[in-house]
């Protein structure tokens, strides 16, 4: 393929970029085992796939214990409004329910939230529901009757109140306020600040700027949120699907005012979680109703109820100038971005955190300022959505960017070549990663399909009437695990006496393929073949705190933890017969031998000892990666490692409809170390499909359309071929040089696209997504010719 | 106290076993796999007939099972994903699935499949256009497709060199 050439023969020099596009193996039936030592970079099958493909997989839906009772949720109707109650329990006897839950039946806190400092959400409202869709009580009961209940007619008197539907709306003089404490409605603001922005754009002899406006998206997970609860003693269990279980126990916990030790989480295979999973959603109110009745409890949520209760990905709205000198330099860029948060706070303080550390994207901009904020409204809450607010932020950056190449007057891509982050550039925030920066590799990988598709646009719109193509380019970076936090993952591994290996791994497989990922590292680390282990996933009675599946850290901490402790396990067993780091395991059935030099140690495992863990041996290791805090200009260390990609998108628009057909995406990505590169393509390939979807089609608006035939997700139909070119810069800090892929997978697809239209038609949306309306608006308002063809 | 409402019995086949059975006639046909069969690898997505992740087979033709009503089904033959294995093999679609990677997440797999079985007992040499006209009412959220494609093309060869002797 001309792309993977034009990486072939570029070489930084010093360093081997390798790509691993390994164009072939797609073609390849993945494989299932592999020779001890070799499991890493190779297209392993995933571990967890059989019980997919026979239906045996369990899920938050799958598992009803018998004489569950099924419970009920009842919402709030209106975007704010206060209500009373009347005779819950002449209701509760009227409709053979078993209870009837409120705020007072919450034995703890009446508040959760995925960061304690902030934490504000109630499970159930308690004077004020502050927007459409929050819980203000439950019902539990046998199923006939809790089904049968037409919850309209639940004993609640509601008193619609004004309400705050947008960010003007929120921070105007006098608005009211939804938390006390939180000022004109700000939950936080981001900044980050470096050299003289204001002189630097002063002095820029070319200068662009642009405002632009992103819509809530939804997740849509095709799994809504369920699960079960039940009381065994002091202890509450709660089986659900979850992206953080930990996190689960501790709020859990802080509810029913009982010790995490109490609080026994398991989780179930997750049907995706893009983020909206890491915050509670069924729990609480399965875990107060088997507490109280000390009966086992179960509820699914509705494809509506899910749509109008979890969090979605935050609105924004942006504006950005940026300059550069004749020569093409970046000197600066200004950005300010507002994010909509909703009502609770989630993760809008990462949202604004996380934006101003990127918004500068992959590049180095010597005078830099990037100023944010979270603004509460009484709409649903913003939360995680694969990439905290960076995809939107790309959207402004990254056509920004394009803007400033044009008036430059340089090709697109090669603006972006000659202003890439190198290893010895600082970061935005001061930080010379030193090594693994891969983007000018990704951008440069992308050059051979940039001339040919640029080139075939042209020849295309030579003799073309209303359909139009263009082609369009976009970067990204995207810092791995938590900004500027602790970030702990803990992997535990045991030998068995059968020579079978344990590994107690507690990092949620949320569909990415962690739970392979992880295994495929510690094997390799061990010296063991795959096939002798047996997992034990997510379950926080017998798995170590993994921390959350977000922020793409399960490969690279996670991982790095498995690697460890793989390692350890390794010198464990060599500790036992005294011999050097240098000699061979070999894993036996029921023993190990040990190869040094001419000497073969055998190791009986009967002969051992079993631990407490139930093991001859075992290890565990904990990894946590280094950051440093951030001062108040945002200047310090956020991130151990930056994942780098560029995507090239080529489209055609139809300017009498105003459609956008994408047709063919090219992916670079710098993953380090592709551990398991089908795996990877898996997540490039999603990404962009989510990319596409948030470019084209897709937006929440909270009230109205509240399934999935009004609100748009993309089909088989919509998605091109897609392209994954797979840069390997390592990172000597991740396991075997590995980064994180999950979100930086769909950052850089929506602004390619964008990129694409203008460059098909010249014009620039000022509201995201490009729906065919927006679109031929602003090609009627531009009065762009090839729009009739009269 | 709810009422009593009456029952219908149907007789259907599902997965070669015959079950004589009485349902209430709002009961939908994935209810009475997931609920009274215990067959929960037919999973529930939207509600509303549009994900394709409740999708089974009905006397061979692939229907959302969230949207047909199981008294319908009286007299039917219905294949879930637990029942496309034949005596303990794993059917040449979900050998594709897995080893081609069509999967992430795996909550619509079961329907993905079940959509190419259809396609692929009536349609030997499909086209790319073939494949994603027969998904087309199959939302995946993971994939974005492309190992989906591949794995129905993997899986059409298959059984094509097998001349259809599994399906």
């Amino acid at each position: 393929m001309d792309a993977i050439g034009g990486v072939l023969c570029r070489c930084t020099g010093y360093r081997k970029i390798i790509s691993a596009v390994i164009d072939a193996g797609r073609e390849q039936i993945l494989m299932s085992s592999a020779p001890a030592g070799t499991a890493v970079g190779n297209r392993m099958v995933r571990l967890d796939g059989l019980a997919k493909i026979t239906g045996k997989e369990i899920y938050g839906a799958d598992e009803i214990p018998s004489g569950a009772l099924l419970l009920r949720v009842i919402r709030c109707p209106f975007h704010r409004a206060g209500f009373q109650f009347g005779d819950l329990e002449k209701y509760a006897k009227q409709n053979a329910i078993t209870c009837v839950l409120t705020a007072k039946d919450v034995p703890g806190e009446n508040r959760y939230g995925v960061i304690p400092k902030f934490a504000d959400q109630p499970v159930f409202a308690e004077s004020e529901a502050r927007f459409k869709g929050e819980a203000v009580a439950a019902v539990a009961g046998a199923q006939a009757a809790v089904e049968k209940l037409d919850l309209t007619q639940f004993p609640v008197v509601w008193n619609e109140l004004p309400a705050l539907m947008t960010i003007d709306q929120a921070l105007t003089p006098g608005a009211p306020q939804l938390h006390h404490g939180r000022e004109q409605n700000v939950l936080v603001r981001g900044r980050v600040v470096r050299g003289d922005v204001d002189a630097a754009l002063r002095n820029a002899e070319i200068t662009a700027e642009l405002e632009v406006e992103t819509g809530f998206v939804e997740h849509a997970c095709i799994e809504p949120e369920a699960g079960f609860a039940r009381r065994a003693g002091d202890t509450i269990e709660i089986q659900a699907c979850t992206q953080s279980p930990y996190m689960d126990r501790s709020d859990i916990a802080r509810i029913l005012g009982i010790a995490e030790a109490s609080v026994r989480i398991i989780p179930t295979a997750v049907g995706g979680g893009f983020g909206t999973k890491l915050d509670l959603s069924v729990q609480p109110f399965l875990a107060l109703a088997a507490w109280k009745l000390n009966l086992p409890v179960r509820m699914v949520y509705s494809r509506t109820e899910s749509m109008i209760s979890t969090t979605k990905r935050h609105p924004a709205r942006m504006w950005a100038k940026a300059g550069a000198g004749r020569d093409g330099k970046l000197q600066a860029l200004d950005f300010r971005a507002d994010f909509n948060t909703g009502a609770y706070s989630s993760w809008g303080p990462t949202v604004s955190a996380r934006v101003p550390v990127h918004a500068s994207g992959p590049y180095f901009v010597p005078h830099y300022r990037a100023l944010t904020r979270a603004v509460h409204t009484h709409l649903v809450p913003a939360g995680a959505f694969r990439g905290f607010g960076v995809p939107q932020m790309a959207i402004a950056q990254e056509q920004l960017y394009d803007e400033l190449a044009d008036r430059v007057g340089m090709d697109r891509l090669e603006f972006r070549i000659l202003n890439s982050l190198t290893n010895d550039l600082p970061t935005v925030t001061g930080q010379v990663l030193g090594e693994g920066v891969g983007i000018r590799a990704c951008f440069e990988a992308l050059r051979p399909r940039w001339k040919a598709a640029r080139k075939e646009a042209v020849d295309f719109n030579s003799s073309a009437q209303h359909l139009r193509r263009g082609v369009g380019v976009a970067g990204m970076w995207y810092g791995c695990g938590n900004t500027s936090l602790p970030n702990p993952s803990t992997m535990r591994v045991g030998l068995k006496s059968d020579g079978r290996i344990a590994l107690h791994q507690g990092a949620v497989d949320i569909g990415q393929g962690s739970a392979t990922v992880v295994t495929q590292i510690c094997a390799d680390a061990l010296g063991c073949s795959i096939d002798r282990f047996d997992l034990l996933s997510g379950d926080t009675s017998i798995t170590p705190d993994c921390g959350k599946t977000s922020a793409s850290r399960q490969t690279f901490v996670s991982g790095k933890a498995a690697y460890m402790a793989g390692e350890a396990l390794r010198r464990e067993i060599l500790r036992l017969v005294k011999a050097c780091d240098c000699a061979k395991i070999s894993f036996e059935n029921g023993s190990v031998e040990v190869h040094e030099d001419k000497k073969l140690h055998r190791i009986s495992l009967a002969d051992l000892p079993i631990d407490k863990h139930g093991y001859v041996l075992t290890a565990e290791a904990t990894f946590d990666p280094p950051t440093r805090a951030l001062d108040e200009n945002g200047q310090g260390m956020p991130y151990a490692v930056y994942g780098f990609g560029a995507h090239l998108a080529e489209i055609e628009v139809d300017t009498e409809l105003g459609t956008i057909k994408v047709l063919r995406i090219t992916a670079a990505h710098d993953v380090g170390r592709a551990i398991n590169p089908t795996l990877i393509e898996g997540q490039i390939e999603g990404g962009v499909a989510q990319g596409i979807g948030m470019a084209l089609m897709e937006e929440f608006f909270p009230g109205k359309g509240e399934n999935l035939h009004d609100y748009l997700i993309p089909s088989a139909g919509d998605i091109p071929p897609i392209e994954s070119i797979l840069i390997e810069d390592p990172s000597s800090i991740g396991p075997y040089g590995a980064k994180g892929i999950g979100e930086q997978a769909v950052i850089p697809t929506a602004p390619a696209i964008l990129n694409a239209l203008h460059d098909a038609i010249g014009i620039r949306l000022r509201k995201i997504p490009a729906t065919p309306d927006r679109v031929r608006a602003e090609i009627l308002r531009c009065g762009i010719t090839g729009a009739s063809r009269g | 106290m709810p009422e009593a409402v009456a029952k219908i019995g149907i007789k259907i086949i599902v997965n070669g076993k015959t079950c004589s059975l009485s349902v209430e006639p709002r009961q939908l046909l994935v209810e009475l796999l997931r609920e009274t069969l215990d067959l929960t690898g037919t999973h529930v997505g939207c509600d509303t007939s549009y994900c394709g992740a409740c999708t089974v087979l009905l006397n061979g033709k692939a229907v959302k099972s969230c949207t047909v009503f199981a008294f319908q089904a009286d007299g039917g033959e219905i294949t879930t994903v637990e029942g496309v294995e034949k005596s303990g093999n794993l059917h040449p679609i979900q050998k594709a699935f897995g080893e081609a990677y069509g999967l992430q997440c795996g909550y619509c797999t079961p329907g993905l499949m079940l959509s190419t079985f259809q396609l692929l007992s009536k349609t030997k040499d499909p086209t790319e256009k073939d494949l994603r006209k027969a998904i087309a009412g199959n939302t995946c959220r993971c994939t974005g497709y492309q190992n989906v494609l591949k794995a129905m093309t993997f899986a059409a060869k298959a059984m094509k060199e097998s001349n259809g002797h599994q399906v």
